[in-house]
């Protein structure tokens, strides 16, 4: 019989402190973090046997800084994984990690655990950036923890760059290209800048100079192209890789794929059913101890419609995009005349024009729901 | 004199806005039983929502109350309500001269403020007895004796008046005492013909209008037929009482003091305006009651539903309000840009806040409405004479040969110190200045002429802004007077919008004219295209901003699969697009259009 595939997501909620831009659920005191390895590992375990029916094939630490986790920790999580779900042998296992936090240890768990695929928070490769950031290295840093991963064997690295960074120009952006590139990795996620409510920068904005829209699409265009230059194609609004290397967790999400989340603000979408979990570590911690489940922030089932939003919201980000049914194919016709978009083969796509101006192009497209 | 009037106490509670007054009427209710705390809902005279909200009273309302005195005797209190803004003085008057004296609640913490003054003045012109009353003495910052000084140097009140905390119920029995002491028993002839004042008025759906009055002379009872002298309508009284706390009590008659009601089976409250005087059709009183005067629509505005198939219960909406409000009139006019609406006539700008929120609030519609203005009076070449409320019906430039606009004569109270200010405002406002006197040593009265579009335009809130909120502003109108107006028009994307247009003076055309068109480009939402915003009178453009089009909007990660905000975020979007108005090829949303109309010009 034929399984099901599954993503498993852990979210990994520490960091040694919170950079300037973040609202992710992370938090900066570890002393539960022997604690919340033990949750998860039991949660894993008894999760498992829902699973029975599925293969996991991508594995995804993240976070947080999933690199704070003790060596150990980190491989008793990932043995529990082989142990309680079947593992396609194809498995692509990601852990996401911070400069200056990587040890060799960390990369000995990561080779015996199976860890194929890293991804380092670079972000700039200019330090008066990265400190406006508040991130926690420097260029220099994150030179030695890029080495040191390739230099163990990991044959398939991401950087994490930001665009729209305070006082960023287009030269300073081209600057960290260009010291991008010249590490070869196979993937570059470039995300730009969004100033939430409750971080330093939401709370500080007024003394921050950032760069306004007009700049911040010429930086997205401006990456879009040199990246595209040097083999790095752009398949999804914000993730770059050479052929073959594109993040096979992420299209997940992006293609409506199972995945499970673990661990505190984690979400799945499991069965036609997507759920969140509280961000609250003590209570994650607590309830998996104690309680059969730990709490919930959302959950629902998902209906054919708001599948069909779905599809288009999520599907239309990547860059091979979506097939279109009658009612998209009529309701994009003036933004594929206005370059907005485009067909590619069949499906219908954004042109980088359009990815720009993709929310106010998708609450046209998205048909109306009665909530 | 009967010892019936002797025993009756006619009065109402004024007071600067959030002064207490509600609070302390409530507190006499409780004290005399009129009602048990566990019935008490707080603030029975406030009975609107939107009142209780804005802590402003807009309808006057009454209630009777016994009151068991010292002295043995029980007493009859009338408690009238006044609404509590400029736009209303008149209703206010009315309902003092219903009275013979007044409590004067001032916070002991804040001191005397202007709306205790106009207040206070109002109710002195009324040849009201005035009960000062300290209130919130319970607050750490209240400073008794410094208030009490302060009413006897400004509003030359001395001595003993009663401290109270109206919110713990402190001393309560001292204001109900005063009242008995303080307050003049009303002394009208019981036998002489009917004479008495409508000083308020509602609809109801079975009684038909009930009819507030006070009794000055005679007395009416039902079968009674019954004459208002101003406007000479007759009806056969049907019912007479008194208010109860918890509604209206049938009684008898009502004779001379007596505060009370009448239904006479009148079906249109236009028939019971505030301050006629109601005599019997058989046995007239001499004179009416002096003061009265016809409520007359200032303002217009039109008013159209937010969502356009919502015409048809706007229009209930409006109907149901003019039932209980003799100056709200309307009538249905179109607009290109925003369809099907009405042209509504306001006695002044809160009164048209208060139509609007109660159509918002009462009958849940969303709506959007232009620019106020007022009744222009055109000569045409050809000799004809027209009046426009709507700049959408204003003559081209050259059919006009002369052109009118309204004018106020305004009284302007203030204390000296805030009089520069005040007379840059009015020369800003194209005021010509008439006089000015000292009342005393601290306030001066100014008379101006304004021309009343430059009243309607945020003029009392910059009034109070440049007096720190002490001066009060009376007006009246005052005729029509030659000028040189123009009518700007607005275009979006090259197209005029015609809610958008409005009448203004030459001298003001540039300077409305850039900032109506800043408003716009800061309140029109970025779209895929540019949008030139220009302001032009006949088809020379004076003004011009841009929006500039949209590049660029948030590019969201959708961070570990949780794509529940992002999902929110374009429902929202999608929310907010489907209440645009498609203005030409601009969409524009209703909360865009109403910032700039509200637009400030202060700042």
């Amino acid at each position: 019989m034929k399984k099901n595939k599954l993503g498993i997501y852990i979210h990994v909620p520490f960091c040694v402190r919170k950079c300037a831009y973040c609202d992710f659920y992370s938090l900066s005191d570890r002393s539960s973090i022997s604690l919340y390895a033990d949750a998860v590992v039991k949660q894993l375990g008894e999760k498992s046997g829902e699973f029975e029916a599925y293969t996991v094939d991508t594995v995804f630490f993240g976070g947080g800084t999933p690199s704070l986790l003790p060596p150990e920790e980190f491989e008793k999580i990932a043995s529990v994984i082989y142990k309680n779900f079947d593992t396609d042998s194809d498995l692509e296992f990601s852990a996401e990690v911070n400069p200056a936090t990587v040890t060799n240890g960390h990369l000995d768990a990561f080779l015996r655990s199976g860890v194929n695929r890293v991804s380092v928070g670079m972000q700039s490769a200019l330090d008066a950036e990265l400190r406006t950031l508040s991130r926690i290295h420097t260029f220099d840093e994150f030179i030695s923890t890029y080495d040191l991963i390739r230099n163990r064997g990991i044959k398939n690295i991401n950087i994490d760059l930001m665009y729209g960074i305070p006082d960023q120009t287009i030269e300073t952006l081209a600057e960290t290209l260009e010291k991008t590139v010249a590490l070869s990795p196979e993937h570059i996620s470039a995300y730009g800048l969004k100033i939430e409510p409750d971080t330093y920068f939401g709370r500080h904005t007024d003394e921050y100079s950032f760069p306004d829209d007009d700049l911040q699409s010429d930086m997205y265009l401006y990456i879009c192209s040199f990246l595209a230059e040097k083999g790095y194609e752009r398949y999804e609004f914000s993730n770059f890789a050479k052929p073959g290397y594109e993040c096979r967790h992420n299209l997940k999400y992006w293609n409506r794929d199972e995945y499970l989340g673990i661990g505190p603000a984690a979400a799945s979408f499991i069965g036609g059913k997507r759920y969140t979990y509280t961000r609250d570590l003590d209570a994650y911690i607590n309830n998996v101890q104690f309680k059969a489940e730990p709490e919930l922030e959302e959950s629902r089932y998902i209906d054919n419609e708001e599948a069909e939003n779905e599809r288009i919201m999520l599907g239309l980000r990547l860059t091979k995009g979506i097939v279109p049914d009658d009612g998209l194919i009529s309701s994009s016709e003036q933004y594929i005349k206005d370059g907005y978009m485009k067909y590619n083969g069949g499906r219908l796509c954004f042109t980088e024009k359009g990815v720009l101006v993709s929310n106010y192009i998708l609450s046209d497209l998205i048909t109306d729901r009665k909530a | 004199m009967s010892s019936k009037q002797e025993l009756i106490r006619n009065f109402s509670i004024i007071a600067h806005i959030d002064h207490g007054k509600s609070t302390l009427a409530d507190r006499i209710l409780e004290q005399t039983e009129s009602v048990s705390k566990r019935e008490m809902e707080d603030q029975v005279l406030d009975n609107m929502d939107l009142e209780r909200e804005r802590g402003i009273t807009i309808k006057a309302r009454a209630v009777k109350i016994l009151y068991k005195a010292d002295d043995g005797q029980e007493y009859i209190f009338n408690l009238i309500d006044t609404p509590g803004h400029v736009d209303f003085n008149y209703e206010v008057s009315r309902s003092l001269n219903a009275c013979e004296g007044a409590l004067l609640v001032v916070d002991a913490s804040q001191g005397i403020e202007a709306q205790t003054l106009a207040n206070a003045y109002l109710a002195i012109d009324a040849g009201l007895e005035i009960v000062p009353v300290i209130n919130k003495i319970d607050l750490p910052a209240a400073d008794i004796e410094g208030c009490r000084k302060e009413i006897e140097d400004i509003i030359g009140i001395p001595e003993d008046c009663p401290a109270i905390s109206a919110k713990t119920g402190l001393n309560i029995e001292d204001v109900l005492k005063k009242v008995v002491t303080d307050i003049p028993a009303p002394k009208g002839d019981e036998n002489a013909p009917l004479k008495a004042l409508i000083f308020d008025s509602y609809y109801d759906s079975y009684l038909g209008v009930v009819v507030y009055i006070r009794v000055f002379e005679g007395s009416v009872k039902a079968g009674d037929k019954i004459k208002m002298m101003n406007t000479g309508a007759l009806f056969d009284v049907v019912e007479v009482g008194t208010m109860g706390t918890f509604g209206l009590v049938k009684t008898e008659s009502l004779s001379a003091g007596e505060v009370g009601y009448i239904t006479a089976s009148i079906k249109n409250v236009a028939d019971t305006r505030v301050g006629d005087t109601i005599t019997l059709a058989e046995n007239e009183t001499e004179s009416a009651l002096p003061g009265f005067k016809k409520a007359l629509p200032m303002v217009y505005s039109g008013i159209y539903p937010a969502d356009g198939s919502k015409y048809g219960d706007l229009r209930d909406a409006l109907e149901k309000l003019r039932l209980n409000d003799a100056s709200l009139s309307f009538e249905p006019e179109t607009s290109t840009a925003l369809g099907f609406g009405f042209r509504c006539g306001f006695l002044g700008l809160l009164h048209m806040d208060v139509i609007e929120e109660r159509i918002e609030r009462e009958f849940n519609l969303d709506l959007i409405t232009t620019a106020p203005s007022v009744i222009y009076k055109i000569v045409k070449r050809d000799g004809s004479e027209i009046f426009i409320d709507n700049p959408s019906n204003y003559p081209p430039q050259d059919e006009i040969a002369e052109a009118y606009e309204p004018v106020i004569k305004a009284s302007i109270i203030t204390p000296v110190e805030f009089v520069g200010g005040i007379m840059d405002l009015c020369q800003e406002r194209r005021g010509v200045f008439k006089d000015m006197k000292y009342l005393d040593s601290v306030r001066t009265e100014l008379h101006y002429e304004l021309p009343l579009n430059e009243v309607i335009y945020n003029f009392f809130d910059a009034l109070k802004s440049r007096s720190r909120g002490y001066a009060s502003l009376d007006y009246e109108p005052d005729g029509y007077k030659l000028s040189k107006l123009v009518k700007l028009d607005i275009l979006l994307n090259g197209e005029i919008v015609d809610a958008l247009s409005f009448i203004v003076h030459e001298d003001k055309a540039y300077s409305r004219a850039r900032l109506i068109c800043e408003k716009l480009k800061e309140n029109i939402p970025r779209q895929l295209f540019e949008i030139p915003i220009q302001a032009a009178i006949g088809g020379k453009i004076i003004a011009r901003e841009t929006v500039k089009a949209l590049r660029k909007d948030v590019l969201a990660k959708c961070y570990g699969g949780d794509i529940t905000r992002k999902k929110k975020l374009l429902e929202k979007q999608k929310e907010g697009k489907k209440k645009m108005r498609q203005l030409g090829t601009v969409q524009v949303s209703p909360e865009a259009f109403m910032a700039v109309l509200k637009f400030d010009e202060e700042e």
